[in-house]
């Protein structure tokens, strides 16, 4: 997983943010950098990084790395979405009454999550589906032939597994 | 059947298109009684109206015996390899006669009713997504020369779709409305239902599905000629010919379209203006709620005459060329540019275009 990048490594970068008003002690914000699937750079803070579990155990293993992290199951659009909910997910820890009136984030990163796996599988065979959500195909192939032929325009133009 | 829960499963596949769908039935055996399940169509037709993240809105384009589906969206974000797909021949038309030009009737839930024969009650009802038809027997009536009005629309109340025929005709130098019956998707009959009006001419036979009524363009006898001044609708739960929805002004040319979950209007207000207007609404029958999208100048378009099929995309709007048969065009108002889309067709001016929305809807 730890491979080196072409892209440059942010980890130990110490910037201080712009002090907030009412926040105690403005702490410098260790960053973290994520790269997805489409090779798209996401520069978060390690907080943040740290609610996802794969960046979690990548720091596990490797506790003072200073590489990219790669995300090959996820593209950007969704991963945004994602970043944007963890951080809201951080503040509200930090304020339980806000979190409280703004407890639809939750469906909302559900359905973003649920369309991100439906691009996935738009295209994909029934062979990769059935693999992707460990599902055991119950058809006989006498049925299974039966179906495909039934509707075959619907298999053409499948993308390689 | 997979480690994932049942109700996750099913909001995954809401957001597959159908062709996707109908492969996925191969999966395993919950998951073509799923897919077949009229409870996971119709929250699929929902996710696909009101999903801001997903395109399932297409073009119908029948130019006899060619038809052809465009994904207008993705042609005005430029994707033009997969904008334009070439549908096979349904299976329930009739393909009868050289000359037969194929009208689009009525477009509701991702069916679509199509006249293709020289009888115009020789029609049939076509899931363009699903490629299932279904041809339609004949109604009792006996159509005036004039010409009729159709629609096709659902009934929440009985779960059902309807199709909606009724006679134009002219009758004492008034014209009139006559003779309304109506087809049931479940009884697979026709039977008569009440009303005539009178004092009344339709512009564009094939009403709109809005709002659980289907509407037409009118104008009124008592207005001024040219006037396009009532929107006349059909209750379709309670086959009634209801009273008129409001327009924002009066159009001496106009068309009715749907985008979305709202009704829109284009149109040129009078014969002289140099530029038509599209006007979209969301609440029904409130004339206030109508506003004005756009003014698009007609030398931005390619247009001899009126379009019969108009639609607002995200972008701008699509309408048919009819200097160059089986070319679309695109207006992007932002970039003030007009794009040319080319749909298949045998170079036959006579053809027809709907908007739908891509479903499962079944016609078993």
């Amino acid at each position: 997983m730890s491979s080196s990048t072409d892209s440059p490594t942010l980890t130990t970068e110490t910037t201080q943010l712009s002090p907030q008003p009412d926040t105690e002690t403005a702490q410098p914000t260790k960053k973290i950098t994520l790269k997805s699937s489409d090779n798209q750079i996401f520069e978060v803070e390690e907080a943040v990084a740290m609610e996802f579990a794969t960046v979690k155990s990548f720091f596990e293993d490797s506790p003072s790395s200073t590489d990219t992290v790669p995300l090959p199951n996820v593209t950007a659009k969704p991963l945004s979405q994602v970043i944007e909910f963890c951080k809201e997910q951080i503040k509200f820890k930090a304020n339980p009454d806000e979190a409280q009136k703004k407890k639809y984030h939750s469906e909302d990163l559900l359905d973003v999550l649920n369309q991100a796996v439906a691009d996935r599988i738009e295209n994909k065979s029934v062979e990769y589906v059935r693999g992707f959500f460990g599902i055991d195909n119950d058809f006989t192939a006498e049925e299974e032939a039966a179906l495909r032929q039934e509707h075959a325009w619907a298999y053409e133009g499948v993308d390689e597994d | 059947m997979s480690k994932l829960p049942q109700d996750i499963i099913v909001d995954i596949l809401t957001y597959l298109p159908v062709k996707s769908l109908v492969r996925l039935r191969c999966v395993c055996k919950p998951w073509q009684s799923l897919i077949s399940d009229p409870r996971f169509v119709k929250l699929h037709l929902k996710r696909a109206i009101e999903g801001n993240n997903i395109n399932r809105q297409r073009l119908l384009v029948a130019a006899e015996p060619l038809y052809s589906s465009v994904d207008f969206e993705a042609a005005s974000d430029g994707d033009d390899v997969n904008a334009v797909m070439e549908l096979p021949y349904p299976s329930a038309a009739s393909r009868t006669e050289s000359f037969a030009f194929a009208s689009i009737r009525g477009s509701c839930d991702g069916l679509v009713c199509i006249r293709n024969g020289g009888d115009v009650h020789d029609m049939f009802l076509w899931n363009p997504s699903t490629r299932e038809s279904k041809k339609l027997p004949k109604p009792s009536s006996s159509v005036q020369k004039d010409g009729f009005l159709t629609g096709l629309g659902y009934d929440s109340t009985i779960d059902d779709y309807k199709l909606v025929i009724a006679c134009l005709t002219t009758a004492n130098g008034s014209h009139q409305i006559m003779a309304p019956e109506v087809f049931t998707l479940k009884t697979n009959s026709w039977r008569r239902i009440q009303g005539i009006h009178s004092g009344i001419t339709l512009e564009g036979c094939a009403g709109v599905f809005w709002n659980g009524a289907l509407h037409w363009l009118g104008k009124q006898e008592t207005g001024a000629d040219h006037d396009v001044d009532v929107i006349f609708s059909l209750d379709v739960a309670q086959e009634k010919f209801m009273g008129f929805v409001p327009l924002p002004s009066h159009f001496c040319t106009a068309v009715l379209s749907i985008s979305g979950n709202c009704l829109c209007i284009f149109g040129k207000l009078h014969p002289d203006e140099s530029y038509f207007e599209a006007w979209i609404t969301s609440e029904y029958g409130v004339k206030t709620s109508w506003r004005r999208r756009y003014a698009i100048p007609f030398d931005r378009l390619y247009m001899d005459y009126f379009s019969t099929e108009m639609c607002l995309t995200k972008k701008g709007v699509l309408m048919d060329h009819h200097g160059c048969p089986g070319t679309l065009q695109l207006y992007d108002p932002v970039e003030d540019a007009t794009k040319l889309l080319s749909v298949k067709n045998n170079r036959d001016p006579m053809y027809d275009s709907a908007v739908y929305t891509e479903s499962l809807v079944s016609l078993g």
